[in-house]
């Protein structure tokens, strides 16, 4: 771990990434003590003051308000817990399946990677966009719950590949041939001497799949797939921004900025880890 | 190499198939029916069952799911419930508008995120390297959709006496008529849609390229008294087209697929746009029929991809499994 | 002839007077051109086929019926046919056909095509969605399932005459009769074109359809030989533009001359930049969010649904939403429909009032009160309605969750009565008081028929039902406005607001009808460009 903090210490964009993410961390637990509005509490009083519609940043409002008369500094901090779960829960479920099969294909080989194989490749040439689409429609109630699951399902093939390709190299070393020859069970194997050796790749493709899912959850609030309101979700925010975005920019550039910024933290770091812990990854 | 072709062409009816399939079954699930929407807001029951038997969509699902690939297998997309149109000439229509924007955004982000790669790998670690890194990691990092409307608010709008909001010189969407105008209006969703790409490949290129530099033959070239762009545009750069062909294959389907977020953006009368629209209205027969066609697209695309490879180095060989 | 007469003849032939420059100035070959905005791409341009007003505008000026609307007044006027006779019990009717109409194909139209367009809207085959349109006709129902080989009740008695007999006396039959639904078309063109015939519609309407770029536009040119319009504008452009804020960008450089819709949080200053383009006029449309009548806890719970109708502040989402487009319902009938009452007071804002009916229904400061939802269809404005009023009812302590759904799936779950309070509108297929209070409140309606609100009152089906076969106009208009009564104070909806219609129209054309069925409907075929800006 020492090892690693060094390592991360040397590139000046993946301290620049951590940096963003931790700030993101800490807005996200303590920032909505600092608030003075609710991120809920609808003003229209306020709307309908001349001339009508979505008020422009003030000292009351720092962001500005929506078209219904609501903070969008309290949105925006409140909307980095949503971003938060769905990038990490979505993470884990990706990260889980994609791994699993990952394994199973590259240490078992034969029919049983073919079919993987098979699975990864089909995945990838899916229009994901129009699954998310799809299975947001068919569920009863879109909402976070949902968002994690499908962004999961999606977002499992690229880690597959990845931990494909690691394992059939270690699969070949040395100390997973003697532990073979010691006895060891394949569960034993591939727990103990092969995921320890793949956790580098997959926590590269983990902290980038983050990122990824942050954009996705954006954008299938930005179709009206994702987060319902009132949630702030700031996808959702940027769409009923869309509406006002020559008169009124506010609504749509700061939820906006704030969904690149938190990407762009995370994709820093995933690079800084990238190089940090294995220069070789650096193509993938 | 023909042999190789035909037995590509024929794995992709398996992975074409299953999507097909996956689709065919989840617009089943999904809630609502296709008659309901036909009838508009008030609809009596009666007309409703007369409907929904006249389209043979009261048989069980295994059923219809027999004609689908029966009429597959004569070439038959079907109709669209909606309107009763075949599915094809839906999407035939719509095709080219989709095409014309995948492949104007493909040549932007080769040759834009290229040139920029080239540029940092030669100014390494200076001051224009570090600028090009950061910005291409923000194009990476940046929803498709905000980058149009934030495009859309540079570049296009004005404000309420006619005056533009900021340059207010490109036309806020649209399609256009043939020729220049049309070439006004692919600008911007151009731009939005190869953003992500452009910064994937600039940041290939230069890794590719700065790699490539530090083998022995290009010093021995730089040693023999080559001009340093020759040595870069002659070697180096090859070498770096590899990677560069994978990411945009592998992009083509982020390309059609992020299509849908950027045709709804900027009315662009594409694939995607259809689609989104027909799951709406639970069009079954086009989701199924738009989404095959943009994977088979898909497909083809890698394909030709594997091919460029062989041409680009001869040292790969297609035949190889 | 008496001076009523001459006046007539003079105000006439003026018109043809100052006319002529008009015609003269339309030789030179650059033709008139009116751009019309569509929001999407119309699913269709087949009559028989189109449920929504996007299809209907267009079709509205390819096709004609038998009658038409008069577009102020909305009474039936002559179309197809120049006069009409109905029966003592009021069960036949018989029509006379002008014998000076055409095809847009050149073939005159007789009433064989009358009944072929009927039937063709029945057939099954059609699969159209608007044979209620005819079906009180005898033998539709027979002929809807195979049973018949033709409709009974549809006579040709010769070229230019037809005899409909329906099953029942129905008052709103004619009024029907004007809908897309009824429309004429040629057999010919028809049986060969089969489903494409909706890629390539041929009427007999004022406007020819030329060309339909998909997503992109629709052309159509004048019709020379048409029987009753001779219109200044001779090609109609309907341009398919989905996004408010592009449509406006269009208008203002001059590529629209009709918008039917301004982005959020602009009316308000375009009305003040642009007073002679800026139109607002009645629209036959109500809003509301409906509760499940016959389901706990609103079923037999009166007291509570008044205190939701009080907790709620319409008149500033009118302000806030709306920008002062709609104006606070009081009842169930807007404007425009005979039977408006103007002196309902409906409910007004008044949270404490709200407060003690919520605790006389045994919800005091809502405790007790399960957590329910407000479904909606996804749509921006349903959206921050739907907020609206989850923050008023948190004001009096009942605590709403919200859930939106696309179209098809929303409307399947309204129907089927799942959500326990749900957002509806609806705007007059004809405009008539039964449109409103029978269609959409009369137990006979459960569910798809209109009544989504599943309001059943004893009392108030009677009056409903009564005024149905009244045919004294004041008397039925009574039993309406005591119908009306009966509704608000049982109040089966949170009456929200009545729709009025809007429009930025170009000041350079004239004679624009602003019918209150919305701007789809207003008779392009009519509108004169004023005499100034052609010089």
């Amino acid at each position: 771990m020492k090892q690693l903090w060094k390592e991360i210490r040397k590139s000046k964009l993946a301290v620049t990434g951590l940096l963003v993410v931790s700030i993101l961390i800490l807005t996200a637990a303590l920032g909505p003590f600092f608030l003075h509005y609710d991120p809920y509490a609808i003003d229209l009083d306020l709307v309908i003051r001349h001339p009508y519609g979505p008020k422009s940043p003030s000292v009351d409002h720092p962001l500005g308000t929506d078209d219904l008369g609501r903070d969008l500094l309290s949105r925006i901090v409140y909307g980095s817990r949503v971003s938060l779960q769905v990038g990490i829960l979505a993470m884990l479920i990706a990260t889980c399946i994609g791994v699993t099969l990952g394994m199973l294909a590259g240490y078992f080989g034969g029919w049983l990677d073919l079919i993987i194989t098979w699975l990864t490749d089909t995945a990838f040439a899916f229009p994901a966009a129009l699954l998310a689409i799809a299975v947001m429609a068919i569920v009863p109630n879109p909402d976070i719950f949902w968002i994690f699951l499908v962004l999961g399902l999606i977002g499992w093939a690229g880690i597959a590949r990845v931990v494909r390709g690691k394992v059939l190299s270690v699969k070949e070393e040395e100390y997973t041939q003697s532990a073979r020859a010691l006895g060891a069970g394949h569960i034993r194997i591939m727990i103990y001497h092969i995921l320890p050796n793949c956790m580098a790749p997959i926590m590269v493709s983990a902290t980038i799949n983050i990122a990824g899912n942050i954009l996705t959850e954006a954008w299938l609030s930005f179709l009206g797939l994702g987060a319902q309101p009132p949630t702030p979700s700031w996808g959702l925010m940027v769409t009923e921004g869309q509406a006002y975005l020559a008169t009124h920019y506010w609504m749509c550039l700061f939820p906006g900025l704030a969904i690149a910024i938190t990407v762009l933290g995370w994709n820093l770091l995933g690079d800084g880890l990238r190089d940090a812990l294995d220069p070789r990854l650096k193509d993938v | 190499m023909s042999a190789y072709l035909v037995r590509r062409i024929i794995g992709v009816i398996p992975t074409v198939l299953g999507i097909a399939t996956i689709i065919f079954f989840l617009m089943y699930l999904i809630p609502g029916d296709p008659v309901r929407v036909i009838l508009g807001q008030h609809g009596d029951a009666e007309t409703r069952l007369r409907i929904t038997r006249e389209m043979g969509l009261d048989q069980p699902i295994i059923v219809q799911y027999g004609y689908f690939l029966k009429n597959l297998a004569t070439g038959d997309l079907g109709t669209s419930y909606r309107n009763n149109q075949k599915v094809a000439d839906i999407l035939l229509d719509r095709m080219p508008a989709t095409l014309l924007l995948a492949i104007t955004s493909v040549l932007l982000s080769v040759c834009l995120g290229m040139l920029c790669g080239i540029f940092a790998a030669v100014r390494q670690n200076k001051i224009g390297d570090v600028l090009i890194m950061i910005l291409s990691l923000i194009g990476i990092s940046t929803p498709v959709f905000w980058l149009g409307l934030l495009l859309i608010l540079i570049f296009a709008s004005k404000g309420f006496d006619g005056s533009p909001v900021l340059f207010g010189i490109l036309p806020v969407s649209g399609y256009g008529e043939p020729g220049l105008d049309r070439l006004r209006h692919l600008i911007l969703p151009a731009l939005s849609l190869s953003a992500v790409s452009i910064g994937y490949i600039a940041r290939m290129t230069r890794s590719s390229i700065l790699e490539v530099i530090r083998q022995d033959y290009i010093r021995t070239a730089a040693a023999k008294g080559l001009p340093y762009s020759r040595i870069i545009l002659k070697h180096a750069l090859r070498n770096a087209l590899i990677p560069v062909i994978t990411i945009v294959g592998l992009n083509f389907a982020g390309l059609l697929g992020g299509a849908v977020a950027t045709e709804t953006v900027f009315s662009w009368p594409g694939i995607g746009k259809v689609v989104v629209d027909a799951i709406r209205q639970l069009d079954g027969p086009v989701v199924v029929g738009g989404v095959m066609l943009l994977a088979f697209v898909f497909v083809i695309v890698n394909l030709i991809v594997d091919i460029t490879y062989s041409v680009i180095d001869p040292r790969i060989r297609l035949e190889r499994d | 002839m008496t001076l009523q007469n001459l006046k007539a003849i003079l105000v006439f032939l003026l018109n043809v007077l100052w006319l002529i420059p008009v015609t003269t100035s339309e030789v030179s070959d650059v033709p008139v051109e009116f751009r019309f905005r569509l929001a999407t791409n119309p699913p269709t341009l087949d009559p028989a086929l189109s449920t929504d007003t996007t299809s209907g505008a267009v079709i509205l000026k390819i096709n004609d019926g038998l009658v038409q609307f008069e577009p102020m007044s909305l009474e039936v006027i002559p179309a197809v046919a120049s006069s009409w006779e109905i029966s003592d019990d009021g069960n036949t009717y018989i029509f006379h056909l002008r014998q000076d109409v055409m095809f847009h194909n050149g073939r005159p139209v007789t009433a064989e095509d009358v009944r072929y367009s009927f039937e063709r809207t029945l057939n099954p085959a059609t699969r159209s969605g608007r044979t209620f349109v005819l079906d009180p006709i005898l033998g539709a129902r027979a002929f809807m399932n195979r049973d018949a080989d033709s409709v009974k009740g549809i006579e040709v008695l010769d070229d230019y005459t037809i005899r409909i007999q329906l099953t029942e006396p129905f008052a709103p039959f004619l009024a029907q009769l004007c809908m897309e639904a009824a429309s004429i078309v040629p057999r010919e063109v028809c049986d060969k074109a089969g489903p494409q015939f909706s890629l390539h519609p041929v009427g007999c309407g004022p406007y020819q359809f030329v060309e339909w770029k998909q997503d992109v536009e629709i052309t159509l040119r004048k019709f020379p030989a048409h029987y009753q319009w001779s219109p200044d504008i001779d090609v109609i452009k309907f341009r398919i533009i989905e996004s408010v804020p592009t449509a406006f960008e269009e208008y203002k450089t001059g590529g629209l001359d009709l918008l039917d819709q301004i982005p959020n949080g602009q009316i308000q200053t375009v009305r003040d930049g642009y007073p002679d383009d800026f139109r607002v006029w009645p629209y036959l449309s109500i809003y509301y969010i409906g509760f499940n009548n016959s389901k706990p806890p609103f079923q037999n719970n009166r007291k509570l649904r008044q205190a939701f109708n009080y907790a709620v502040d319409r008149k500033k989402i009118c302000l806030a939403i709306k920008e002062g487009l709609a104006y606070p319902v009081a009842g169930v009938l807007p404007p425009g429909i005979p039977g408006y009452d103007p002196d309902l007071e409906g409910y007004p804002y008044d949270p404490d009032r709200a407060r003690s009916l919520l605790a006389e229904a045994g919800y005091s400061e809502g405790r007790g009160f399960p957590e329910i939802t407000l479904w909606h269809n996804r749509d921006p404005r349903h959206t921050l309605i739907g907020q609206c009023i989850q923050y008023y009812l948190g004001q009096i302590g009942i605590r709403i969750r919200l859930k939106n759904l696309e179209w098809a799936a929303y409307i399947e779950a309204v129907d089927e009565g799942e959500p326990l309070m749900f957002r509806m509108a609806w705007v007059a297929d004809y405009p008539d008081a039964d449109n409103f209070l029978f269609t959409l409140l009369n137990s006979s309606q459960f569910g798809a028929a209109g009544n989504y609100a599943r309001f059943c009152n004893p009392e108030f089906d009677q009056l409903t039902r009564l005024a149905k076969s009244e045919t004294d106009p004041g008397h039925r208009i009574e039993l309406y406005r005591a119908a009306e009564r009966i509704a608000i104070a049982d109040a089966p909806w949170i009456f929200i607001y009545y729709e009025r219609e809007m429009a930025m129209i170009k000041p350079c054309w004239q004679n624009v009808q602003l019918t209150p069925q919305g701007d789809f409907a207003i008779p392009l075929e009519a509108v004169r460009r004023s005499a100034e800006i052609i010089q």
